[in-house]
């Protein structure tokens, strides 16, 4: 049963049968072995913390290098912040090792998250376990495969327009990306704040229902997390999914699309209506998102400097305007300094309100959207991602605006801020399709009682299976 | 004709800083006073201190402002090495409060806003004179500041000054400034002449440097329009030490902020927050009630209270008991310089000793020289000794003249002769007394006593 939860791994822990100390040092060899041809790793850790006792004990994780641990290199996948280790844990860091479970190594990403296919990180690509000649999707690209290669592990990972979502379905796992201010951001390098969330990939729904009421929650450091509601994880009954019409139509992959109306039909079966809705301000999703997004990541972009950490300036007798110019310059990769202009373009006086305000009153309504739709409607399903995952020779021929256009599944609930997972549907060729539902805002218990059912209907494969099968 | 305008920058006294825990208060060991956030480490995040807010809505509320319904937060993206995160958190579209304004001699002097912002870290340039590089301490980034917008309703640098110190004492009043920001107090000011282009000169430090930069720069120009040379639209900067304004190296245009709503950071209702605020009452308040209790001038009362809470405090309380003007004349004067020469004194340990001399002179026991040492005496001992009452001391003053011209026949000769000899006598008896008499009384039991001997 490839399936195992780690609440297996739990009891064997809890039991005294299994060491957990003894055997992550004994899986971190295989995992440096593995990295060498996949790539996912951006730092492993040579010594092992004690863990905790508490509901996670023993159990390993591993967190996208945007998320900064006490100690441990964290570079955001960017050359800017080299040989950063943060002083201190992000919220879930500390909430995680809190509950004991133990820190094994920071996961590859796009620079900054930005990217679809992980392939704009600086400390190069990530590779899919599937097929090592593909992507693993991103930005939370080596979260992802991390998920796929391993058991009895969660990966911390971080979406702010499908960064979760994508990489689950390249690899073939289960990505939770909750509510935008569920999970404290307190320690997230920032992307786009208002859009960034932290999120989990695991190898089932279980180890996501596990773990989320753990790191969950109320965080006086980030007062985004101050307005949530209580997570309360019950099954509930699903009696209805839409599918938005322009959302659907707009896939050019023709298998995928059918073995999503195939998933439609086996819901049915199991007793749910399931309706196409008309959702025709989700057309606008694209360019609000990637505005508002840039333009809040010039501004996050704007402290790397080359002063106080990560890559230092060294020429210290140049005027500071060429000084932070020059460590910038050499330092960010082309998509941080794409990303940096277009968002600064869009702030700026005579463009801001045609742009970035624009996009904000885009934003309201597509979240208004949404929430009609979840009045007659308890879930939102469509495929994750309109292609299989991309070999590498077809990214690179890829203009950045038809990368940005592949999001547009991931994206909208993304700008919404409501809360989605990304499950394995099938397989084509050989390679995962994901499924992405959604549910209104705080209804993560909505997701993880369709993941339930979900599960029961379809068997998961995964290519490499490290750590004891128990 | 000259017109003025302010952005004027004060800390808020609030123990933590704006967005993080740590102390807001000074030190002396650079950077010892930070953590993630005011060092704009990556993966820091903002909570906003409430304190600052209200202490912002006091503000604002004394200034006559509205408050907004609701507030948030801003970004100020710019790339200045003082700028941890190389943005400011401020507020751009929704600051605390708007339209207010300052009566200030029977003139009132707008106020466009009033808003929160937190203050960047302090650059030292003269740490060691060869250098050529500054250094950075972090300690005051993320301190909390209020800027205050006035409108250009100024027309001279001494009104401006007026201004500042006025407001800046309606501010420390109602607890939102504390003693000392009118040294420190940071300005940028707006001044145009007519027929000329508004110039700026940003950061002028206190109030006395706020009066001098805006002298040189109205000087400067009216010369130019005077030789039919244009003034530039540019933004300067004042040079304390030579006292004069010199043209900014940034480029001339208004610098493009671009500025975005502040994402780490909620809405704030004011409405609800200020509701549950007890607000202090305002010195211009606070003087129009004591007036009218004690029949005092307002101006008076007022200008005491904007300098000083606590004499406002012991005007208060002694007015019960003693002559009201005869308080207000003393704590306005004598009183005042003291309890500024010697500020370890507690006013409320020494309040005994000044009621009892208020209370002498009300009862026209005393002289006003008599009062005036007896005050002195209090803030350097601690006690105003013996008081020295009227009849007894103008007897003692007649005994001391007698004694010297009855002793002296050649000086009483002297005198009759040449009337100027007198101050002789008269600088005597001062010397003597150690200041206890008042001169013109001398002058005057001299003058008599040499009248009754002629």
């Amino acid at each position: 049963m490839t399936r195992a939860s780690i609440s297996r791994y739990l009891e064997a822990v809890r039991s005294g049968s299994l060491d957990p100390r003894e055997y992550i040092v004994e899986l971190i060899p295989r995992l440096v072995e593995e990295n060498h041809r996949l790539n996912l790793f951006s730092n492993l850790v040579t010594e092992l913390d004690g863990c905790a006792e508490g509901p996670l004990k023993g159990v390993p994780f591993t967190v996208k290098d945007n998320i900064c641990v006490k100690g441990q290199l964290t570079r955001a996948g960017s050359k800017i912040l080299e040989g950063y280790r943060p002083p201190f844990d992000a919220t879930v860091v500390s909430r995680l090792k809190a509950a004991g479970a133990i820190f094994i190594g920071t996961t590859n990403m796009d620079e900054f998250g930005f990217g679809t296919f992980s392939t704009n990180c600086a400390f190069g690509p990530p590779r899919n376990p599937f097929d090592d000649s593909r992507s693993c999707g991103g930005s939370s690209g080596g979260a992802a495969c991390a998920a796929a290669i391993m058991r009895h592990h969660i990966a911390i990972a971080e979406s702010t327009g499908g960064s979760i979502s994508c990489p689950a379905s390249f690899c073939g796992v289960v990505g939770f990306t909750p509510t935008y201010g569920r999970i404290s951001r307190y320690g997230l390098i920032d992307y786009a704040n208002s859009l960034d969330k932290i999120g989990l990939i695991g190898r089932s729904i279980e180890d996501i229902a596990i773990v989320l009421p753990i790191v969950a929650g109320r965080d006086e450091l980030d007062p985004t997390s101050l307005s949530q509601p209580q997570l309360d994880i019950v099954d509930e009954e699903i009696k209805s999914v839409a599918v938005p019409k322009e959302l659907i139509d707009s896939i050019p992959d023709d298998g995928i699309t059918h073995m999503f109306w195939e998933s439609m039909k086996k819901l049915e079966e199991l007793g749910m209506e399931v309706s196409k809705v008309e959702m025709p301000v989700l057309r606008f999703s694209i360019p609000a998102y990637y505005i508002l997004a840039c333009a809040e990541a010039s501004t996050n972009l704007a402290k790397f400097c080359g002063m106080r950490y990560g890559k230092e300036g060294k020429d210290y007798d140049r005027m500071y305007n060429d000084f932070f110019t020059e460590v910038r310059t050499e330092n960010f990769g082309a998509e941080a300094k794409r990303r940096i202009m277009l968002g600064t373009y869009a702030r700026m006086a005579g463009y801001r309100d045609q742009y970035y305000m624009k996009a904000l009153r885009v934003r309201r309504k597509i979240i208004e959207r949404f929430q009609e739709v979840f009045k007659e409607y308890d879930l939102i399903a469509t495929p994750t991602m309109p292609l299989l995952p991309p070999k590498f020779e077809h990214i690179e021929q890829m203009s950045p605006a038809t990368i940005y256009s592949l999001d547009f599944l991931t994206v909208p609930p993304n700008l919404a801020g409501i809360p989605q997972v990304s499950m394995p549907m099938g397989y084509i060729d050989g390679l995962p399709v994901g499924i992405h539902f959604m549910a209104d805002h705080w209804q993560e218990s909505k997701l993880i009682s369709i993941g339930r059912v979900w599960e029961r209907q379809i068997e998961y494969r995964f290519p490499i299976n490290l750590g004891w099968s128990l | 004709m000259t017109i003025i305008g302010l952005e004027v920058h004060v800390q808020l006294p609030t123990k933590s800083k704006l967005f993080c825990s740590c102390p807001n208060t000074a030190s002396d060991d650079p950077n010892s006073l930070v953590c993630p956030t005011c060092l704009g480490l990556p993966g820091s995040k903002p909570s906003v201190n409430r304190r600052a807010l209200e202490l912002a809505c006091i503000a604002a509320r004394t200034l006559h402002c509205r408050l907004l319904n609701k507030t948030w937060f801003s970004r100020k993206t710019y790339f200045y090495p003082d700028l941890a995160k190389n943005f400011q958190i401020t507020q751009y579209e929704a600051p605390i409060g708007v339209d207010g304004f300052l009566v200030m001699n029977g003139k009132r002097i707008g106020i466009s806003r009033v808003h929160v912002e937190e203050d960047p870290a302090s650059a030292v340039h003269d740490f060691a004179p060869e250098q050529e590089y500054s250094l950075l301490d972090y300690n005051r980034s993320g301190v909390p500041l209020i800027e205050i917008v006035t409108k250009p309703d100024m027309t001279s640098p001494a009104e401006a000054r007026d201004f500042l110190r006025t407001m800046l004492g309606e501010l420390r009043y109602v607890g939102v400034v504390v003693a000392g920001e009118d040294l420190k107090v940071r300005t940028d000011a707006n001044i145009s002449i007519q027929g000329g282009e508004r110039v700026e000169i940003k950061n002028i430090t206190g109030l006395r440097n706020l009066e001098r930069a805006l002298e040189f720069e109205e000087r400067r120009q009216m010369k130019l329009l005077k030789a039919r040379m244009s003034v530039r639209r540019e933004t300067r900067s004042f040079d304390e030490e030579k006292g004069v304004t010199v043209a900014s190296r940034e480029k001339e245009e208004e610098e493009d902020y671009g500025y975005i709503f502040e994402p780490d950071l909620p809405v704030f209702d004011l409405r609800e927050l200020s509701s549950k605020m007890s607000f202090p009452m305002t010195a211009t308040e606070k003087s129009l009630e004591l007036s009218k209790r004690f029949g005092l001038e307002v101006a008076d009362v007022k200008s005491l209270l904007i300098d000083s809470k606590e004499l406002g405090e012991l005007l208060e309380d002694l007015s019960q008991r003693v002559d009201p003007a005869k308080a207000l004349r003393w704590i306005s004067s004598v009183i005042k310089a003291e309890h500024y020469k010697h500020p370890e004194i507690h006013l409320d340990s020494v309040k005994k000793e000044i009621e009892r001399v208020i209370a002498a002179d009300s009862e026209g026991r005393i002289s006003d020289v008599v009062a005036k040492n007896a005050f002195k005496s209090i803030f350097e001992t601690g006690s105003a000794g013996e008081l020295t009452e009227l009849e007894e001391a103008e007897e003692e003053l007649v005994r001391m003249v007698a004694e010297i011209l009855d002793n002296e026949p050649k000086l009483l000769e002297e005198i009759k002769k040449q009337p100027k000899a007198l101050n002789n006598i008269v600088g005597r008896i001062i010397r003597q007394s150690k200041g206890r008499f008042d001169s013109r009384r001398v002058f005057e039991v001299v003058k008599s006593e040499v009248e009754k001997r002629s």
